[in-house]
């Protein structure tokens, strides 16, 4: 039997949070002062020429559906707005740290990202209004936990992924029982560490039991995201083949969806899925 | 949900949430009204319903419900979706 860490311990004694892209960061803080000039935040994206491009063929794909093509970041930011570009340099950097993932990994990831967009369209009373343009980011993060974990913990993860198997039960049961944190928890961590908005660190934290949700007004993206990590999982996304299909009961009523409502989002998923095959080849 | 093909359906054993016992069966794509169905036993023994999917719903749960969506996409759905390893052709 491994020892039993509480995140604490295991974040001060086993695992060093990975950090966020230089210029990610400074992105980041550019787009939180009020008085950001628009034309500083294109220059500084296009410093980095590889993030640039990534930015660029993805705020060209077909998940953003824009008629015009954009052909420079100065001009995504100018065309978008401030939001939207942290998000997008946010996801074309994120690309570049889930590619250490297998195939399978980005894939799921992915695939969350476009279910909980489909999710958040639908039920766009349930949401803070900004949240509708974030929640793809909220699936492309909800798993790094795992990779945190893979990574720093590869042993145990071995015992993890063998209880699966073994028992059928979910990850986090399995991470809790070998290790003593799961990846939600390890998740929202990296999350609170890169700065990222308080929803997006409670909807980690809480995408697999809203009890671990930091704060309560973020519950109902917290359900969402643990919903459309489940939609990815049913239609064959799985980030492992014993991953199990796991949603707590209390989620449905949280995120505010009901049964009658299923067949059109799930439906809605299905026909985005072009999309997760584009986004997913512009990571790879 | 435990799939196994019969022909061209596919069919899983499931649990209504008023406790009765029935089947899901599948046998083509939502675009078709009868490509997903569920039948279960009615009053009598010899009383058997089929019912589609959609008129359906309250009697699964919301898992259950997406396990059938999904399923039915991947294995005769134009989405593009993986069809699980054992229903590929």
């Amino acid at each position: 039997m491994s020892e039993l860490y509480d995140i604490d311990s295991l974040l001060s004694e086993v695992v060093t949070l990975p950090s966020l892209p230089d210029t990610v960061a400074r992105i980041t803080q550019l787009v939180n002062r009020p008085d950001c000039p628009l034309d500083l935040i294109g220059k500084t994206i296009s410093a980095d020429p590889s993030l640039a491009l990534k930015t660029l063929r993805l705020v060209n794909s077909a998940y953003y559906g824009l008629r015009n093509k954009i052909t420079s970041v100065e001009h995504a930011v100018v065309m978008l707005g401030l939001r939207v570009v942290k998000n997008l340099v946010f996801t074309a950097a994120l690309f570049d740290r889930l590619k250490a993932g297998a195939h399978e990994y980005l894939l799921h990831c992915v695939s969350t990202g476009v279910a909980i967009r489909v999710l958040a369209e639908a039920n766009p009373g349930n949401l803070p209004e900004e949240a509708v343009d974030e929640v793809f980011v909220f699936g492309l993060l909800h798993d790094i936990g795992k990779l945190v974990l893979q990574e720093y913990m590869a042993e145990q993860y071995l015992e993890v992924v063998s209880m699966v198997e073994e028992r059928e039960i979910p990850f986090y049961e399995a991470e809790r029982a070998v290790i003593g944190v799961d990846h939600a928890e390890v998740g929202a961590r990296v999350a609170e560490n890169w700065k990222m908005s308080p929803a997006l660190v409670s909807a980690i934290a809480g995408h697999h039991d809203l009890a671990q949700c930091r704060d309560t007004q973020f519950q109902s993206l917290a359900a969402m995201l643990g919903i459309a990590d489940g939609i990815a999982k049913a239609a064959g996304a799985c980030s492992n083949p014993a991953d199990t299909l796991d949603i707590d009961d209390g989620f449905w009523a949280a995120g505010g969806i009901e049964n009658e409502q299923l067949p059109d989002l799930v439906y809605g998923f299905f026909d985005a899925a072009p999309q997760v095959e584009e986004l997913v080849n512009l990571a790879s | 949900m435990k799939w196994k093909r019969q022909g061209e359906a596919l069919l899983a054993p499931v649990k209504l949430t008023d406790g009765r016992a029935g089947s899901v069966v599948l046998v083509g794509a939502r675009e078709n009204p009868k490509g997903a169905a569920l039948v279960f036993s009615g009053g009598t023994e010899s009383d058997v319903e089929t019912v589609p999917l959609t008129e359906s719903l309250h009697l699964l749960s919301p898992v259950q419900i997406i396990e059938i969506l999904c399923m039915q996409e991947r294995v005769y759905g134009t989405s593009g979706l993986t069809p699980p390893a054992q229903f590929a052709e």
